[in-house]
This record gives structure tokens, C-alpha cells and sequence, in this order.
């Protein structure tokens, strides 16, 4: 009996350890070629925690996506090592979350340059490079305030749009306009539009779990289950939820492991 | 850089050829590929920073076996096209599927106009039956049980129209072909039996002029002191289904053609997603590619009249493009004032009767005195290049190149081989679109947001820029240009 955890972030590793410590086989593969998923890669704790999963017999392969589902046959990776099916019973998908995309939100307007989902944004701001400078960020729940804080960082002006503090309140963006690049956004605040002068816009709204393997993309999928929290949830309660969810479809008869999780020392 | 820069300013200065097209869209590619395997000297020069940048990029693709008028050109070159498209999809490894359509009839009214619709279609030569609501279902389970007639038009198929329009442009490239892409034509003089293009890309002579410049024809006509064309934008409003739901789909949608209402259609593309749509929105802006929350409600409403099934949660992406609407539906013929110009412009049909315009051609310049003898060494084929995502034996592609083992955009199952292959093909793609174009990468549900990172850092080291300046599109920018 094999399990295949997709996804090396707190939520995948909480599950691929509870799984472990019980005796059984668990294979954790990762698209990115090393743990960590959105906590990154140089967390100590994830690293403990994928450390202690290992130590207890949970396998990896690093650098490989999964691609393909079949209930009853197994999960079609493509990784360093080939492309290749790897037989399983269960696939617990811990791919995380997105933003929601242009279409998903019901944005009307222009189709320009600059318009990027927070989750690619981060990505570039980690060159530490101030690629815009007035740029729109929508969306002010956790995924919008990291993005906004990797903003601020290289001395972006940022709009904030959607609700919570420091942002235009109860607003959605209603059109893109520009060409080629991004100029502005027309805003829908309370039945009021107006104008927001920007050369970006990131969306960082509205998150939704990732579904990209074909064959796991419905909920009701054959011997999938989808462990997709909240972004905003701790990594430690990340960590034993997933390690709950994870024994009660695998291993129902058999106990979760104490979790504990060393918190990352600054 | 600099080189590179230098490179791509004057690269056309000088040139001297025999022919010189005019448009990168799917027409002038397909007449320069044609052409290009003459011994006729070939240049095609293009406004955008891409092949397939105006009306060929909003081409739902579908590859059509009929058209209105059973007496006119455009039904020719549609009836020579049609038969060839597994022969040269194969040839240039484009993806294409003879799947047939489905006209659907709901109403009283629009089973009225059926047997009509079906002599034109019979008499344009397609293979057209009229069905029961029974039979069109037995067929096409998804459509609606309101469904009271249909006809089915079995020759109709989907093309990846953008793979066959980089296609084209590749064999023209690899037969000689000078290929100036974000090159804009300025001016036009005549001088004897030659003319000469003046262009942001220097200065080059020709003995003909094929105007396959589509939204842009009439300017060019005008540049050369040719007829006053009359042309404007109709803008096309599509939204994308998922291919979850779509890959269900056995056959073309369309719905019945009515005098007064615009029908949505519901098209199965070869990327196993579906498009809907599209409007016809007669407007003046030639880059106005702007999509309305309302219009495409109303669109999709339309289409689950006809696939009741659809929901609004399973659509990826909108988007619009402009075909080049005319007082003329298409135009495959000298001008009537300037002697070595030749007109082929088409609104809706381009991708139909690509292959046979680019023969058409040929045949019109020959005909005009062009000395074009077919050449035994010319390239009429593309090697074929697998696809992760519809590789019968995956598992072997890793021999053939490591990159297939690393999956960039996961959505579209679209591997960094296949992205690698984009940025070195012939015509190479030179953005993140151009990538798309040619890879389907970026255009699943997520549309980007786990990949686009990873493509933007392969298309910034292709292209020698960096994060910042990068290219989106053909002309706009990751960051803000410093």
C-alpha cells in the first residue's frame, strides 16, 4: 500500500510524516526541487519536520511533478530521474493555493502586460529588483499583506484594493485598462467607480485550491483527497491537520502521531 | 544585445526580392511558405513583435468545410483546403481533429431555417446531413434535449490555428525567407515594374506586393496608391471552458444562424479546452482587445441554451480578438489600379483556406509574369516535436531530451523541452504569448500563476533580458521598463 503526497510545504510533510511514523509507504514529490513549499526551503522547522518524516521511512522525489492520475494504477511523474507511473492506492494532493485569476473574478477591460497573479509576483520580487512602482495589489487578506510587505520591501507605492485595513474598503476591480502595459484600474467601491492610476497589477484575491493533475482535479476524484487549508493558517495547526486528515483516509485504524513542530528561531 | 539590436533595425535594408508579403497572420504566412518553396526570393514583413499577432491570434480554429456562397472563391479554396488537413497537419505537426459539427435547432423558428442552411451546404459541396433531435444527440450527448433538428456537417474539424500559423512561418523561414517581424511599413514607391517598401527596418525592393496585412489592408492599399479599401475591426468576445469539462465534448456546437440574433458557439480546441463565444461587434479601434463582464454574460447564457451542462465556475479565461471585417468578405485578387499588388485578405475564413490561398497565389503571380519554378530542395515538412501532455509512451520522451522531465506549466502538462523548443524553432517565440502561441504554456485554469515566474526567467535568458524586461506580449513588459 502506497501513498503519494504531491506537495513538500508544512501541509504535505505534516501528512507524509503521520503516515511514516505509522509503518507505511509514503512517497512525497515536489515540482520545486527541494521542501518547504510556501514557507520556503530555508525554514528550519520544515526542514526538522522532513527530517523526522525521512527518518521514519517517508520517501521523496524532489524536482518532479505530478502529472497524471489513474485510481487503480497510479500517479504519472515527470522528474530528474524519467517520466515515469508510480503505483499507488492513495494520492493525498497538498498543492496548495492560488490566486484567483482575471476571468475567475469577473474582470472586464484590457488584457495588458503587468497584470500577474501575486503567487508569480513573489516569485519576481524575490530578485529583490523593484519591477513596479505603483503597482494595484487586490485582495487584502494574508496572500495580499505578504505580497504588499514584498512590495514595500523594495520601495513600491502600493494601492491595496478589497477589504481590511489601510485598503479602498468593500472594492473590486471592475476593468484593466492599457496598452501595452497596465495603466489603470476602474474601481467599484459601493456602487461608485473611479479611477486608480497604476503600472501593475497583482491579484491577490479571492485564493482557490491549486487543481493541475489530471485525474485530481474534481472533488470527487477516485482515492484523492485534497488537504488545501487556508493560507493564512499556522504552520503548526497546518501541520496536524493534515496529519489528522491524512491517517483517517489512509490508516483509520491506526493512531496519529504526537504532533509537534519546531517553531523556525529567527 | 547590441549586436542583436543592430541586427533586427536595418536588417532589411538593401534587400532585393522577387515577392515580399506583406502580414504574418495565418494568410501571409501560408502564402509565404507557398511561395518560398519557389525559386522566387521571399521577404514577409510583420507590424507585431510575433507571427499571429492581429485577427489570426482571436481564431477560435476551426477549420471550416463550408462558407455562405457556393459560387465564390472563397468556396473553391475552402473545398481544395479542406480534404488536405490531416496530410499537412501531419506535415507540420500541428495539432488538428476532424470532429464534425453539430448545427442545432431549439425553436420552431430556427428549425425553419435549417433545410435552407442545408442546400448551401450541399451546394458549397460539404457533406451535410439534417438530423432529428434524437440523432444530434446520439451524437453529441451534451447537447440540449431541446434540441428538435440538427444538421451535421461531418468535414468540419479543429486546428491548433496558431501552431499552423508558426508552421507556415517556420517552412518560409527555412526556405529563405526574410522575416522582419515588428516591422512597420511606411511608405511605398514604384519605380518601373519594381517597388520599393520603406520600413522601420530599412529600405527593400520587390517586383510584387502581396497585401496580407488583415486589420491593416486598407492602409497598405493606401501606402501603395492602390483602391481605397474599405475595412474596420469586428471584434470577436470569446471565454475559455476548462478542459475537465470540455474534453467530453465530441462535437463542434454551433447554433442555427438567425437573421436577427448573434449565436454563440461552443468549439472543442485541440488543446482538449473549449472556447465560446463569438460576438460580432463592428468597432473602430484596431487594437481595442478589451472584454465586457456583461457582453460575455450574455454569450455564456447563449451557450448553455445549447450545452446545458456548462457552468460559469469552469471558465478559465476571456478574451477578444478583431478579424478583419470588409465590404468585401475576402479578397484573393489583384488590385484594380496598382499592377503588382495582390489583395488576400479574408475575415473569417483564412484558417479554412490557408493552404489553397498560398497555391492561389502562386498561381495569380505566375500568371502575372513571376518566374517561380518549384525547387526539389525545398523544406515541406516539420520534424515533429512530442508533447508531454499527449505522448502515447511518455516514459520515453526523457531518451530523446532531459527537459521533458521537468514540467513548467503544470496545468497544460507543457514541459521546459517543449518551451525550449518554442524559443528555438525557426521563427522563435520572443515573449511569454509567443511561448503560449506555440506551447499552450500559461493557458490552463490557473493561466500562469504557478508558471509564469519560471517561463518569464527561460523566455529572459532566450531573449537576453532580465525580469524586468522581459516580454508579456509581443510589445509589453514584465516590469515597468527602466
Amino acid at each position: 500500500m502506497t501513498t503519494i503526497i504531491v506537495g513538500s510545504g508544512p501541509v504535505g510533510l505534516g501528512a507524509a510524516r503521520a503516515i511514516a511514523s505509522n509503518g507505511l509507504d509514503v512517497l512525497v514529490i515536489d515540482r520545486i526541487p527541494v521542501i518547504g513549499g510556501m514557507n520556503g526551503w530555508e525554514d528550519r522547522s520544515m526542514q526538522a519536520l522532513a527530517a523526522e518524516a525521512a527518518a521514519v521511512g517517508a520517501r521523496f522525489a524532489l524536482g518532479a511533478t505530478a502529472c497524471r492520475w489513474e485510481a487503480g494504477r497510479g500517479l504519472l511523474i515527470a522528474g530528474p530521474a524519467g517520466v515515469q507511473t508510480i503505483r499507488a492506492e492513495h494520492l493525498l494532493f497538498c498543492g496548495g493555493r492560488r490566486p484567483a485569476t482575471v476571468a475567475e473574478l469577473c474582470i472586464g477591460g484590457d488584457r495588458p502586460a503587468g497584470v500577474v497573479a501575486s503567487s508569480v509576483a513573489k516569485h519576481l520580487l524575490e530578485s529583490g529588483e523593484a519591477l513596479w512602482r505603483e503597482p494595484v495589489v487586490l485582495g487584502a487578506g494574508y496572500d495580499g499583506d505578504a505580497v504588499a510587505r514584498m512590495l514595500a520591501n523594495v520601495g513600491a507605492n502600493a494601492t491595496r484594493i478589497g477589504s481590511g485595513e489601510g485598503s479602498l474598503g468593500q472594492a473590486r476591480i471592475q476593468r484593466i485598462v492599457g496598452r501595452p502595459r497596465v495603466q489603470q484600474v476602474v474601481v467599484d467601491c459601493a456602487g461608485t467607480s473611479f479611477e486608480v492610476f497604476c503600472d501593475a497589477v497583482i491579484l491577490a484575491a479571492d485564493d482557490r485550491p491549486v487543481r493541475n493533475v489530471v485525474g485530481a482535479i474534481t472533488d470527487d476524484a477516485t482515492g484523492v483527497t485534497y488537504i488545501q487549508p487556508a493560507m493564512s493558517i499556522p504552520t503548526t495547526e497546518a501541520v496536524a491537520e493534515s496529519a489528522r486528515i491524512a491517517i483517517d483516509v489512509v490508516a483509520p485504524q491506526h493512531p496519529i502521531p504526537v504532533v509537534s513542530i519546531k517553531e523556525q528561531t529567527p | 544585445m547590441c549586436e542583436r539590436l543592430t541586427r533586427a533595425l536595418n536588417h532589411l535594408d538593401g534587400a532585393t526580392v522577387d515577392v515580399v508579403v506583406v502580414g504574418g497572420g495565418v494568410i501571409g504566412t501560408a502564402v509565404a511558405a507557398r511561395l518560398s518553396s519557389t525559386t522566387a526570393r521571399v521577404a514577409l514583413i510583420e507590424i507585431g513583435g510575433d507571427i499571429a499577432n492581429g485577427g489570426s491570434k482571436g481564431n477560435a480554429g476551426v477549420a471550416v468545410s463550408y462558407y455562405y456562397d457556393p459560387a465564390s472563391l472563397d468556396t473553391q479554396l475552402i473545398n481544395e483546403s479542406n480534404p488536405r488537413w490531416e496530410e499537412l497537419c501531419a506535415r507540420l505537426d500541428v495539432p488538428y481533429r476532424r470532429l464534425g459539427g453539430l448545427m442545432i435547432a431549439r425553436t420552431m423558428d430556427e428549425a425553419d431555417r435549417l433545410p435552407g442552411i442545408l442546400a448551401d451546404a450541399i451546394a458549397c459541396g460539404a457533406p451535410a446531413e439534417l438530423l432529428s433531435g434524437a440523432q444530434a444527440r446520439e451524437l453529441e450527448p451534451m447537447i440540449t434535449p431541446e434540441c428538435t433538428a440538427a444538421i451535421h456537417l461531418s468535414a468540419e474539424g479543429v486546428i491548433d490555428p496558431l501552431r499552423l500559423t508558426a508552421a507556415y512561418a517556420d517552412i518560409a523561414q527555412l526556405n529563405g525567407t526574410i522575416i522582419a517581424l515588428g516591422t512597420k511599413v511606411v511608405a511605398i514607391q514604384h519605380e518601373g515594374d519594381r517597388s520599393h517598401l520603406f520600413t522601420s527596418a530599412g529600405r527593400i525592393s520587390t517586383r510584387f506586393i502581396i497585401n496580407a496585412a488583415g486589420l491593416g489592408a486598407a492602409e497598405i492599399s493606401r501606402l501603395a496608391g492602390g483602391e481605397a479599401l474599405t475595412s474596420w475591426p469586428r471584434k470577436g468576445q470569446y471565454l475559455v471552458v476548462d478542459r475537465e469539462f470540455a474534453q467530453h465534448l465530441r462535437k463542434i456546437v454551433f447554433s442555427t444562424q438567425m437573421p436577427d440574433t448573434k449565436g454563440a458557439n461552443v468549439v472543442p480546441t485541440t488543446h482538449g479546452s473549449a472556447l465560446i463565444g463569438p460576438t460580432a461587434e463592428d468597432i473602430e479601434d484596431f487594437d481595442d482587445h478589451a472584454t465586457s463582464t456583461t457582453v460575455l454574460d450574455q454569450v455564456f447564457e447563449h451557450a448553455t441554451t445549447l450545452v446545458p451542462s456548462l457552468t460559469r465556475d469552469r471558465v478559465i479565461k476571456v478574451y477578444a480578438g478583431n478579424r478583419p471585417a470588409s465590404d468585401e468578405r475576402f479578397r484573393y485578387r489583384f488590385d484594380a489600379v496598382v499592377p503588382n499588388l495582390v489583395h488576400t485578405t479574408s475575415r473569417s475564413s483564412g484558417v479554412s483556406a490557408s493552404p489553397a490561398v498560398g497555391e492561389h497565389t502562386l498561381q495569380l503571380l505566375r500568371d502575372a509574369g513571376l518566374d517561380a519554378e518549384d525547387r526539389r530542395d525545398a523544406v515541406m515538412s516539420l520534424p515533429a516535436f512530442p508533447r508531454l501532455r499527449t505522448a502515447t509512451a511518455p516514459e520515453r520522451l526523457i531518451e530523446r531530451d532531459p527537459g521533458f522531465g521537468q514540467v513548467v506549466c503544470a496545468c497544460e502538462m507543457v514541459s521546459a523541452a517543449e518551451i525550449n523548443h518554442a524559443l528555438s524553432r525557426p521563427v522563435a517565440a520572443n515573449s511569454i504569448e509567443g511561448i503560449r502561441k506555440r506551447t499552450g504554456a500559461t493557458y490552463g485554469r490557473c493561466q500562469g500563476a504557478m508558471c509564469m515566474a519560471g517561463i518569464s526567467f527561460m523566455c529572459g535568458l532566450a531573449t537576453e533580458t532580465g525580469p524586468r524586461d522581459v516580454r508579456v506580449t509581443p510589445t509589453g513588459t514584465m516590469g515597468v521598463p527602466s
